[in-house]
């Protein structure tokens, strides 16, 4: 196989890759996969050359041998964390771990003439809420009223001002309880009364609540979108709740909103983002986020086979 | 730094609805199509799960992220976090 493979960083299991590295593989175009955090050093092995002429070297998988100047695109899900190197870890560890996210995720995040499916780095720009309401503002969405603040007293005014509004984190929170069930912050309406001195603890993200009629999942793949409307069987407004109440139906996407979304990409780098909208009883699209490394595959089968597609398209195109 | 106060947010914390079961014993990789296989605790190949066991919210199907289990997902930012000190 003399054509130059996609690069695939991500953990195993990550059902949403297979369906894209499934695609590919029935193309006929190489790929491999590689989980950094897992693979080094046990099961893979690296080395990279700079020399005046740039790059080169090699990555050895336990399956398979990639030169680092010779991939095409590089498809960035969801790899393993490095370790931390923080108390509680040992020196060895610390040294390990610090090493290994500077030299892989370096060379990884640095592969000449490479199509990143996204960057991480401009994964990680995008990721920050205030970043991505300005932008959408300044791309000409209509963006709910927000208020991240240490403050208590301001955030019962806004709530008050501004409100019905809600309480969002604003990393997504994976926390499990004392029997190891998980737990995540769900997007639910929050009373003034209900705030109180532990808002200063830490910066707490409040936003007025939009009258929706329903909710909307954008998946952007290059020029490609593909707009899913969620009806939610329920009163509770976080679609994320409860999947097995939710009904999927693709929707067009309005010029208008067709043009800010390209331009919100633009703006942070990005090939492909996983948009949240409300939709109003006007029709308007309210921007809630972008996940810039958003799940894809939880939609309607069309649209799913639809995005795997787009986004083999794209891998296999490589840089034009 | 210790905190021993949690954050107003943190009582917002809510259990998952419809935790999804995770059938599978063990992941390997394909080394064919460099995709996921799932195997069973003899080893046997199992059938991929369902792709309605993928959510937006966590980590497809790996050991109950979904909706079930205690380890955390595989952050969408992974490896783009800087490390504590720059030099």
């Amino acid at each position: 196989m003399h054509e130059p493979p996609i690069l695939a960083v991500t953990f195993l299991g990550d059902t949403t890759a297979d369906l894209v590295l499934a695609e590919l593989h029935g193309r006929g175009v190489p790929v491999v996969r590689l989980d950094p955090g897992v693979d080094f050093p046990a099961d893979a092995r690296m080395s990279a050359h700079l020399t005046t002429r740039g790059l080169s070297g090699t990555i050895h998988t336990p399956t398979r041998k990639i030169g680092l100047d010779a991939v095409r695109s590089v498809y960035w899900r969801r790899p393993t964390p490095y370790g931390g190197t923080g108390p509680g870890v040992t020196m060895e560890e610390q040294f390990t771990n610090s090493q290994s996210r500077a030299g892989y995720a370096g060379v990884l995040a640095n592969l000449p003439g490479a199509l990143y499916v996204n960057h991480p780095w401009r994964n990680r720009d995008a990721g920050y809420k205030n970043a991505q309401l300005a932008a959408a503002s300044c791309v000409g969405m209509y963006v709910p009223e927000s208020l991240i603040t240490t403050d208590p007293d301001d955030a019962r005014r806004f709530i008050t001002d501004r409100g019905p509004a809600v309480y969002k984190p604003l990393r997504l929170v994976h926390l499990p309880d004392d029997e190891g069930k998980g737990r995540t912050v769900w997007v639910r309406v929050v009373d003034a009364a209900e705030v109180d001195e532990r808002v200063s603890l830490c910066p707490h993200f409040f936003q007025s609540c939009v009258d929706k009629v329903a909710d909307i999942r954008l998946a952007a793949v290059g020029e490609e979108l593909f707009a899913t409307r969620i009806d939610i069987d329920g009163d509770h407004l976080d679609w994320r709740e409860d999947y097995k109440r939710l009904s999927y139906n693709p929707v067009p996407v309005p010029a208008t909103v067709r043009t800010a979304v390209r331009a919100f990409l633009d703006a942070f780098g990005l090939t492909f983002g996983a948009f949240d909208f409300a939709l109003d009883a006007d029709g308007r699209w309210w921007f809630l986020e972008c996940n810039p490394n958003g799940q894809w595959a939880f939609v309607d089968d069309p649209t799913r086979q639809a995005i795997t597609e787009a986004l083999a398209d794209t891998l296999q195109k490589g840089r034009t | 730094m210790t905190h021993t106060k949690a954050p107003w947010g943190m009582s917002r914390l809510a259990p998952y609805r419809n935790p999804v079961d995770v059938p599978y014993a063990l992941l390997t990789l394909d080394a064919e199509s460099q995709t996921t296989t799932y195997r069973d605790e003899n080893g046997q190949p199992l059938a991929s799960p369902t792709l309605g066991d993928i959510t937006a919210t966590s980590q497809s199907t790996q050991t109950g992220a979904d909706g079930g289990g205690g380890k955390p997902p595989a952050p969408a930012d992974s490896d783009s976090i800087p490390d504590e000190q720059s030099d």
